[in-house]
């Protein structure tokens, strides 16, 4: 296979393993916090992509055509576990062996402090949940610990905009949860 | 105060519940699509939302990538024995044959039909040839009137025939023959076995058939030329002609 590409293609292929192969896992393990393991088995798929692209890449920056095989292998892998994730096998609770499925039940907490809990829980869940979608889009991925750069890059959409929809959307979550409800400080 | 965890907690339910309704993440070809902004409004706003629903696909987008490397006890750290050792495994999945399932398989076929490509044409090439011979003039050493054995000379007379040339010309006459739609002509040998069989020939107005036999055809020895009449109601034996091949 090596021989097709030609021992130039060979070569340069060789060097960009050893320059950015320690930085490929890097990323996967960084980035995705991906067992090790994992990570380089992507590394080895991104590279094998990668030189089975290089005859037809014609651009200069190498690197950065790399950069992108490693960010289209990983986000094929993380969609097939969601993918999987949705079809795997569901139990019917009233299936008689379900009881083996079920999780060993947590230490018991007193009722009125778990009805509490739940409550709470809802009244977060609900107020974010009925957010304008543009504000709900950007605050679910702050939550997510995204930098604003980083909502901006996803959605596509300016800094300035997601400041004033983090901003917009704050509000409307004190307004939701109280006034006496602070929330967390921005942080760009 | 309501902290950030909370806050996080309380969407990471809401991404559970959601996700079922969700539908399934974006595909790859759609993110080229969305992140080249190729998409129409509505498309645009369909991934936004599963962005939001899928935060670790939007962190594939917006992760910034490494400009250094892990240092030795860092998480993803390679070391320089590692990172031959992969390159050596990669290398050889690089050159290794491509292995396809049924490849053993795959290569009998393909054998088996190399040869039977080299048998068709080795036959085509002979039956070629044995075309080409039959179309070109041969040469009969004789060309011998057979009679009927036991009509006119009686069983016992034989044609003898002396080999000279490619082939024998026998000529079957038809004379004083009862009338038959068709006739036909069978070559046997001393014992009564078969050697050769005509189709259905119609009389022709010099009332003789004539055989043209190679003379590899016949060793020396005793024949006879059997002649049928052909009829609705079947085959019935009119005529033998007994020849003798000199050796």
């Amino acid at each position: 296979m090596m021989t097709r590409f030609g021992s130039r293609n060979g070569d340069r292929f060789s060097e960009l393993y050893a320059k950015y192969y320690r930085r490929i896992i890097y990323f996967y393990v960084r980035a995705f916090r991906l067992p090790e393991e994992e990570a380089e088995e992507l590394a080895q798929d991104t590279f094998l992509k990668f030189f089975e692209a290089m005859d037809e890449y014609r651009g200069e920056a190498e690197w950065a055509f790399l950069e992108t095989i490693a960010r289209n292998v990983a986000f094929n892998r993380l969609r097939s576990l969601h993918t999987a994730k949705r079809s795997a096998k569901t139990i019917n609770i009233d299936d008689p062996d379900f009881s083996q499925y079920e999780p060993a039940a947590p230490p018991e907490r007193d009722y009125a402090d778990r009805e509490q809990d739940a409550l709470h829980r809802k009244l977060l869940h609900d107020a974010i949940a009925e957010l304008p979608p543009g504000q709900r889009q950007c605050m679910q991925l702050w939550l997510e610990d995204f930098k604003y750069g980083e909502i901006a890059k996803a959605l596509r959409i300016s800094m300035d905009a997601v400041r004033s929809r983090l901003r917009d959307a704050k509000r409307l979550l004190r307004e939701r949860l109280g006034d006496d409800n602070e929330l967390p400080e921005d942080d760009e | 105060m309501i902290t950030k965890s909370e806050l996080h907690d309380a969407h990471r339910r809401m991404l559970d519940e959601k996700r079922a309704q969700l539908g399934d993440p974006p595909t790859a070809r759609e993110m080229l699509a969305y992140s080249r902004g190729e998409l129409s409004p509505d498309e645009e706003e369909r991934i936004r939302e599963l962005l939001a629903g899928y935060p670790e696909l939007a962190r594939t987008l917006t992760a910034p990538f490494p400009t250094d490397e892990p240092k030795p006890g860092e998480p993803g750290y390679v070391s320089d024995d590692q990172l031959k050792q992969r390159w050596s495994a990669l290398e050889k999945h690089l050159y290794a044959p491509p292995a396809q399932p049924g490849a053993r398989v795959l290569q009998f076929w393909r054998v088996a039909s190399a040869l039977a490509a080299a048998i068709a044409l080795t036959f085509g090439a002979l039956l070629w040839q044995a075309r080409l011979e039959l179309g070109r003039p041969r040469v009969a050493s004789e060309s011998r009137y057979l009679s009927p054995d036991d009509r006119y000379r009686g069983e016992g007379t034989t044609a003898t025939l002396t080999p000279g040339g490619d082939a024998y010309t026998l000529v079957t006459p038809l004379m004083s023959q009862p009338i038959f739609a068709a006739y036909r002509l069978e070559i046997v040998d001393a014992r009564d076995r078969s050697l050769w069989k005509s189709g259905p020939l119609v009389e022709r107005d010099n009332d003789t058939f004539v055989i043209l036999v190679p003379r590899a055809f016949l060793a020396p020895g005793s024949y006879k030329v059997v002649l049928y009449g052909v009829g609705n109601s079947g085959e019935k034996q009119l005529d033998k002609f007994s020849m003798t091949i000199n050796p």
